[in-house]
């Protein structure tokens, strides 16, 4: 099994709504998980059981976090886009939906998928339709920190995790390659630097 | 095909005599077998016991035929199948729409119960189209909304007792208060979503969990009969069955 985290939006359902859209309905949410899940416990060498009641409750939590965070300025929808997967992270991992049913036979212990398996293949949805949705909306490529590998960021991670949900996001955001700010993470409107713009705003005025 | 008759008796009473039936010997055959079963136990339940059992299967499968061949008889009488893809927003206007509304409020509830864990509760098609007619007469419908058509329509359901009977499995995934606001919610949100007859029953399922996942909001504005609430509470998750 390689380090690199692997995820491709062939593992996604088919949909004729754009996955912005496609997201945010339960029916589309809960298929996509099952298919990440499913493939990532292949790659793993374990199963994975879903809790789809758990499921549901976090998919509404996301909601309402998406709901409560949504920016008014035009110019600021890309980057909530970009924002709002570490927020479905945090909700996963406040109250994981899924557990192994045996212990990964493919994944090394000092490999994260081995290390934490259920978080891991959380990881890898979060990841998968974040990256399909920006490719999809603004033909953008996400890069991983290759920090995501050292099992060192997953102690920590799994530590601090189980202090304070809200460190799932900074993690989240900072394996996107963005210094999280880990006073509050998962607020949209204190994020720190640099992240997408709407192809508008990077354009200069005319 | 629609048969052409003289006249076309109403079959809906029938087939609701028939379900009702078959519902009260259904429950009847659980209590009967649990009292059996916790009584005496597996295999040295008593004869009589036996003989009551087998009763109460041969009566369920009688109800089940009279409850299939009346829905048959409806359907060639009418010509009319239960319509699981058509909105709310789409019926606005169209007439008359009461009896396959009513057939398919029924069939839709009856999904959402049992998906929930509560189908010992009895849903009445008869209360569903006599809801159905009071909803199409409302003062503004023409001018209203998917959320208002669909709250209106959710208040003459409550107000009909669509969903009757006392008894909540305990196994039900909501309190017993909630059963009938979160069941009713969650066939007002699928008929607002648009969806395919592949997906119909994927996008029912999907309404009944979120509307599971809120019961506490839902149950409160039906409670508080907060017809703007309900309103906003449907307008705000139709875009996520």
């Amino acid at each position: 099994m390689s380090d690199e985290p692997v995820f491709s939006r062939a593992d996604l359902p088919p949909t004729n709504e754009p996955l912005r859209i496609a997201a945010r309905r339960l029916r589309w949410f809960r298929a996509a998980f099952a298919r990440v899940v499913g493939r990532v416990g292949e790659e793993l060498g374990c199963a994975f059981e879903i809790d789809d009641s758990k499921l549901t409750q976090i998919f509404i939590r996301w909601l309402e976090a998406l709901d409560r965070q949504r920016p008014v300025p035009k110019e600021e929808r890309a980057a909530f886009l970009e924002f709002a997967s570490s927020l479905a992270f945090r909700e996963l991992i406040s109250n994981l939906p899924i557990r192994t049913r045996g212990n990964p036979v493919r994944a090394k212990r000092e490999m994260p998928g081995g290390f934490w398996p259920e978080a891991y293949a959380c990881m890898i949805f979060c990841l998968t339709v974040h990256s399909a949705t920006l490719e999809q909306e603004y033909h953008v490529a996400t890069t991983i920190d290759p920090q995501i590998a050292d099992l060192r960021s997953w102690w920590s991670f799994r530590e601090n995790a189980q202090e304070d949900h809200a460190f799932s996001a900074g993690f989240f955001q900072k394996l996107l390659g963005h210094e999280p700010n880990w006073f509050v993470p998962e607020q949209f409107r204190y994020r720190i630097g640099r992240w997408l713009l709407e192809p508008a705003a990077d354009s200069p005025p005319t | 095909m629609a048969m052409n008759l003289p006249f076309q008796p109403d079959p809906l009473p029938l087939r609701e005599g028939l379900r009702r039936l078959r519902h009260v010997v259904r429950r009847g055959g659980e209590t009967a077998r649990e009292v059996a079963g916790g009584a005496m136990g597996g295999r040295e339940m008593c004869i009589a016991s036996r003989l009551a059992t087998a009763v109460i299967a041969e009566m369920e499968r009688i109800a089940e035929e009279f409850d299939r061949m009346a829905s048959r008889a409806a359907r060639q009488a009418f010509g009319h199948e239960e319509d699981l893809t058509t909105t709310l927003d789409e019926l606005h206007g169209n007439a008359p729409i009461g009896p396959s509304l009513a057939s398919t409020l029924y069939t839709a509830l009856t999904l959402v119960l049992k998906h929930i864990g509560s189908d010992t509760l009895f849903v009445s098609e008869l209360a569903a189209r006599e809801a159905v007619k009071r909803w199409q007469v409302l003062p503004g419908r023409r001018r209203a909304s998917g959320g208002q058509l669909a709250a209106g329509l959710a208040m003459q359901l409550v107000d009909r007792q669509v969903i009757r009977g006392a008894h909540v499995d305990p196994r039900c995934v909501v309190s017993a208060p909630s059963v009938r606001p979160v069941a009713i919610f969650a066939v007002m949100l699928w008929l607002l979503v648009a969806r395919s007859p592949e997906e119909s029953e994927a996008a029912l399922i999907s309404a009944a969990d979120i509307a599971a996942a809120i019961a506490e909001r839902v149950a409160l504005v039906f409670a508080e009969r907060d017809e703007t609430g309900l309103i906003a509470l449907l307008e705000k998750y139709r875009n996520n069955v």
